[in-house]
C-alpha cells in the first residue's frame, strides 16, 4: 500500500467536492489515497463536534480525532450504505470522545469562550429560554445549567440544536431509538429550563 | 483544501503501521454468527415455554392436603420456575445480541420485549399443541439425574410414601385388587389396591407409569385409593 503524505489529492480538490460519501469510500477501498478527501471534508465538523462534546485541549482533540479517522478506515467495508456516512462517522467520533473521556477520568465540561457564546444563543433561542433568562438577567445560569446536566441530555442537545442533525440521524449517531431522542430532547429541556428556575 | 497535521499523522501511522481496512466477510461472519445466537436462543426459549406449558398444565395442584401444606404454599414449590429460568435465559441472550446488530438499536426494549414475548407465546404454545413439551419433559426425567433431582420435579413431589403419594412402573398384575410397581429410586412395591378411582389417561397395565395416592401400609405394601396418569392423558379430540 503507497500512501502520499503530502496529500495525494490536493490537486483534485475540486474534483471531488460533488463527490459522493459513499462514492469517497469505494474509491478508498480501491486506493486508500482517495482516504484524504474523506477526513479533508470531515475534520472541521468533527473537530466542532469533539470540541463541543468536552473541555478537550487542541492536543486531546486533535488525538481524538486521530483515533477516529483510523477505527473508521480500518471498518470501512462495515459501513452500511442503508445509513448515512455521516451519521456512522459521527458515532465513531463520539465514542472516541466518551472513551478518551474515560481514560482522563474526567467528565464532560462546557466548553469555554466563543463556542460557549454561540451554544447560548443557539440553546436559548431553540429551547424558549428567553422568558427565564430575561427574568434572571444572568447567562452564567444557563451555562451553570448546562454543566449540571446529564451527559446523556447534554450530548442530545449538542447534536440537535448545534450540530443541527435530524432525530434520526441522532438516532444513529447515538444508537438510541428515534422516539427515545424524542424524549431525552424533551427531557434535557425540561431539565435544563429546572435548573435555571432553580439557580 | 489545505495540508492537515492530523491528516498527514493519519496517512503515516497508516502507512507505517500497515492499517489495512477489515475485511468485509469478516463482518458478514459476525453478523451470520450474531443472528445464529439469536435464532438459537429463540428456538431454545420456544422449547422451553412449551415444556413450561406442559410441566404447569400437568403439576397436581391438589395434592398440597397430603403434604400437610397450605395451597399457596405448595403452588409456590411445585411452580416450575427452572424453565422460567431457562426462558429467561435465552430471551436475555436474544435480546441482548439483537441489540448489538446494526440496526437493533432502533427498537426500543418495550418494543424488542413485547415482540419477543408474543413471538415465544405463539410459537411456544404450537410445539406444546405438537407434543413437544411433554417429549422434553419426558426425555429430561428418563435421561438426566440433574434435571429429576430440582427439588420441584413431580418425581420428587411424587415419592413420599410415607406422605401417602407413590410413584413409579407397573411390573406385573398380580391379581384383580393387587399389582407390583417399582418406583424411580428402583425400590419394588405391592401395591394393594381399596376403593380405587383410576383417573382418566391413567392404565392397568405392565410398563405403565402411573401416580399413586393412599396409603403405606409397611416397607414394601402400599393401599391405593386414587391412580393418575404419570403424563398428562391426551386432549379430547375436537369433533
Amino acid at each position: 500500500m503507497s500512501i502520499s503524505l503530502n496529500g495525494g489529492g490536493m490537486h483534485n480538490e475540486h474534483a471531488f467536492g460533488d463527490t459522493t460519501d459513499e462514492e469517497l469510500i469505494s474509491r478508498t477501498l480501491e486506493n486508500p489515497e482517495a482516504y484524504e478527501h474523506i477526513m479533508a471534508r470531515y475534520e472541521p465538523k468533527l473537530m466542532r463536534y469533539v470540541l463541543r462534546l468536552a473541555a478537550f485541549s487542541k492536543e486531546e482533540a486533535d488525538d481524538v480525532l486521530q483515533e477516529t479517522f483510523i477505527k473508521t478506515y480500518q471498518n470501512l467495508n462495515e459501513y452500511d450504505r442503508s445509513f448515512k456516512f455521516s451519521s456512522w462517522i459521527y458515532r465513531i467520533a463520539h465514542n472516541e470522545a466518551v472513551n478518551a473521556l474515560r481514560k482522563m477520568n474526567r467528565s464532560p465540561r462546557t466548553v469555554e469562550s466563543e463556542e460557549q457564546e454561540r451554544i447560548m444563543e443557539r440553546l436559548t433561542d431553540s429551547l424558549d429560554l428567553e422568558h427565564e433568562l430575561d427574568n434572571k438577567l444572568h447567562r452564567e445560569m444557563l451555562l451553570a445549567a448546562l454543566e449540571k446536566l446529564d451527559r446523556k441530555y447534554r450530548d442530545v442537545l449538542i447534536l440537535k440544536f448545534l450540530e443541527e442533525k435530524s432525530y434520526e440521524e441522532i438516532s444513529d449517531i447515538l444508537q438510541k431509538p428515534v422516539g427515545t431522542v424524542g424524549t431525552l430532547i424533551n427531557r434535557a429541556r425540561k431539565q435544563l429550563q429546572q435548573k435555571i428556575r432553580h439557580a | 483544501m489545505h495540508n492537515s497535521s492530523i491528516r498527514n499523522n493519519v496517512l503515516k501511522q497508516i502507512r507505517e503501521r500497515g492499517i489495512e481496512p477489515t475485511a468485509r466477510w469478516k463482518f458478514v461472519l459476525k453478523n451470520i454468527v450474531l443472528w445464529i445466537i439469536v435464532l438459537v436462543s429463540f428456538i431454545a426459549g420456544m422449547l422451553a415455554v412449551s415444556t413450561l406449558i406442559h410441566t404447569t398444565k400437568t403439576i397436581d395442584w391438589d395434592v398440597y392436603r397430603y403434604l400437610g401444606r397450605s395451597f399457596a404454599g405448595h403452588a409456590a414449590i411445585v411452580f416450575p420456575y427452572f424453565w422460567f429460568a431457562i426462558i429467561a435465559l435465552f430471551a436475555t441472550l436474544a435480546y441482548a445480541v439483537i441489540r448489538v446488530t446494526k440496526k437493533g438499536y432502533r427498537h426500543t426494549k418495550l418494543a424488542l420485549v413485547a415482540a419477543g414475548i408474543f413471538a415465544l407465546v405463539i410459537a411456544g404454545s404450537g410445539l406444546y399443541a405438537l407434543g413437544m413439551g411433554e417429549y422434553i419433559d419426558e426425555t429430561l426425567s428418563s435421561y438426566s439425574n440433574l434435571y429429576t433431582q430440582l427439588p420441584n420435579h413431580k418425581i420428587n413431589i411424587w415419592s413420599r410414601p410415607e406422605e401417602g403419594l407413590l410413584s413409579g412402573t407397573i411390573t406385573r398384575i398380580v391379581s384383580n385388587n393387587k399389582f407390583t410397581l417399582k418406583d424411580f429410586s428402583g425400590h419394588a412395591w405391592t401395591i394393594e389396591e381399596g376403593d380405587v378411582r383410576w383417573r382418566r389417561g391413567s392404565s392397568r397395565r405392565v410398563g405403565t407409569k402411573v401416580k399413586l395416592i393412599g396409603l403405606q401400609l409397611d416397607e414394601n405394601v402400599f393401599v391405593v385409593n386414587e391412580v393418575r396418569p404419570w403424563t398428562a392423558p391426551p386432549l379430547p379430540k375436537v369433533k
